[in-house]
């Protein structure tokens, strides 16, 4: 992997800047149980879909190319508000679950994380030849994999704060509790065309579908947990971690 | 119920498509859909049983344990599979019109989405339950669903979205099939759509799950 960026946040100085990075398949590593869950599977998992979710971690590598990235705002463009956050002119309206985490932060990371199309080319060439399972259990491994390395994502910004001993919350994407997914389009204001490889749409649909946006709230006293899922209100969610 | 149809529905349900298949590992080296299937038709029993009286019962059984969370995609996925293995036996019947489908669906992700497992997994169920379906694809708008509904004198649509953006979309969709063709039954569904949302834009009925959808249709259209 590597960090396309040599700009650093120093000590309490802001100073803006862009990190990306372009990640290899063996930096990310799958977690199997979260991928049972995904697939709704608690206790017993059918035989044909362990041997499945093996021969697609092996042939995984060929088929994605991740890239990840964020950028850190000078905390003078941003002011937090307990339903919205104010970046220069731009309002993202959180509203109050997203907000409330977010409103002692001093500034924020805006992040964007991708597999690339091949996958879902793949999955889909798949499914429309009947091979169904094999079509469906790639994409769900996509989906962790994505979720996977946004969580890699995420250290990577931690452990640059840390250093300056600035904390970060936990990261927050449009289209979650109550956030309009239209939100997206501001996000990716504030980020170079195609990003990452990612465009998106007017529709606010990232190409590549395996693509994730959000931001991360920063500073002295905000507060990261394990675990959030039990802020989102879609609570038959199949992806819902449960602890 | 015969009893090779009977098996026909247990093999669908376990997800055993043929003799060779390993699994289940309870049912190796017995016979599956695709070796009852065949000694169905070769006494004798019409493939329209065959497909009425056998492979959909299995598959309706599997469409409940999944909207009842007993089993998940996968495992419905095996089940079709299996279906399918058969359902290459019955494949000549419908071409010379011996058998029939209950009627045809259009079935598509609307305009400014690109996802298509949901809809995949709808089109699987449907046609498990005797149903045609024309899947348009993704990013189809209201020309698109109002050509294949011409061309293919089909009575159903199915919509499908996953975000609320594209969600929004469905509006002008349902309405436009609408006054073209008042006489057209829509259903919509995906994870952002609700039953208000539904009622909000004039469309017939929204299921959560492909089987509440494929329920709907088999008892409030007889077609
Ligand atoms: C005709 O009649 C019918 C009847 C039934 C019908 C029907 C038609 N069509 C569907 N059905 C129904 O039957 C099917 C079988 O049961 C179902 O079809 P589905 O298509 O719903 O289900 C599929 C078979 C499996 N389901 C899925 O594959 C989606 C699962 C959930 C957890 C999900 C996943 C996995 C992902 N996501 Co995201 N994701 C969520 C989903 C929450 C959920 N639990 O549904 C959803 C869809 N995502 C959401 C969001 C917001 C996002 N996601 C994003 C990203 C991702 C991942 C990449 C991490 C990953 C993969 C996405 C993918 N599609 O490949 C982003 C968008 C990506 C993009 N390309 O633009 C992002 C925008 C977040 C962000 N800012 O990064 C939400 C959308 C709602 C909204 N506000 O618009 C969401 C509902 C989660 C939530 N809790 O709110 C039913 O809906």
């Amino acid at each position: 992997m590597k960090d396309q960026d040599n700009c650093i946040w120093i000590g309490g100085t802001e100073i803006e800047s862009l990190h990306k990075f372009d990640l290899e398949p063996s930096d990310i590593k799958i977690n199997k149980q979260f991928l049972y869950q995904s697939l709704g599977y608690q206790n017993e998992i059918p035989e044909p879909v362990l041997i499945e979710i093996d021969k697609t971690i092996d042939y995984l590598n060929a088929l994605v190319e991740i890239q990840a990235g964020f950028k850190l705002i000078s905390p003078e463009r941003v002011k937090f508000h307990s339903g919205y956050i104010l970046i220069d002119d731009e309002r993202l309206n959180t509203k109050a679950i997203i907000g409330k985490k977010l409103v002692d932060s001093e500034t924020l990371a805006i992040f964007v994380a991708t597999l690339g199309s091949r996958l879902e080319e793949k999955s889909k060439k798949l499914m429309s030849e009947g091979d169904l399972l094999q079509g469906y259990i790639l994409d769900a491994v996509g989906s962790e994999l994505v979720e996977q390395t946004t969580d890699w994502l995420q250290l990577q910004v931690e452990n640059l704060l840390s250093e300056n001993n600035l904390k970060i919350t936990n990261r927050y994407s449009p289209g979650y509790c109550g956030w309009n997914v239209v939100d997206q389009q501001i996000i990716f204001s504030f980020l170079p065309k195609l990003f990452c490889g990612i465009k998106l749409s007017e529709s606010s649909l990232m190409v590549p579908i395996k693509s994730v946006s959000g931001v991360i709230g920063i500073g002295k006293n905000v507060i990261k947990s394990d675990y959030e899922c039990s802020i989102c209100d879609m609570t038959n969610c199949s992806r819902r971690r449960v602890m | 119920m015969n009893e090779i149809l009977e098996k026909i529905s247990y093999c669908i349900e376990r997800g055993k498509s043929d003799k060779h298949a390993k699994f289940p590992p309870d049912l190796k080296d017995q016979d599956g859909v695709v070796e009852y299937t065949q000694a169905a038709l070769d006494n004798g029993i019409s493939a329209q049983s065959v497909l009425n009286d056998g492979m959909m019962p299995g598959m309706n059984k599997i469409g409940i344990r999944f909207r009842n969370g007993e089993i998940y995609v996968p495992d419905v996925l095996i089940a079709a599979k299996a279906m399918k293995a058969g359902m290459q036996l019955i494949k000549p019947f419908f071409q010379s019109g011996e058998a029939k489908h209950k009627g045809k669906i259009v079935l598509g992700t609307v305009a400014g989405d690109l996802h298509d497992i949901g809809k995949n997994l709808v089109a699987m169920v449907m046609e498990g339950g005797g149903w045609e379906v024309v899947d348009i694809g993704v990013d189809a708008n209201a020309q698109k669903f109002i050509e294949a509904i011409e061309n293919n004198d089909a009575k159903v649509v199915g919509l499908s979205a996953l975000l609320t953006t594209t969600m929004n979309n469905m509006e002008a969709i349902t309405k436009e099939i609408k006054s073209k063709f008042p006489e057209v039954t829509v259903v919509i569904g995906g994870a952002p759509v609700t039953e208000k949302f539904s009622n909000s834009i004039g469309s017939d009925f929204y299921s959560a799950d492909p089987q509440g959808a494929l329920d709907f249709l088999n008892e409030k259209l007889e077609i």
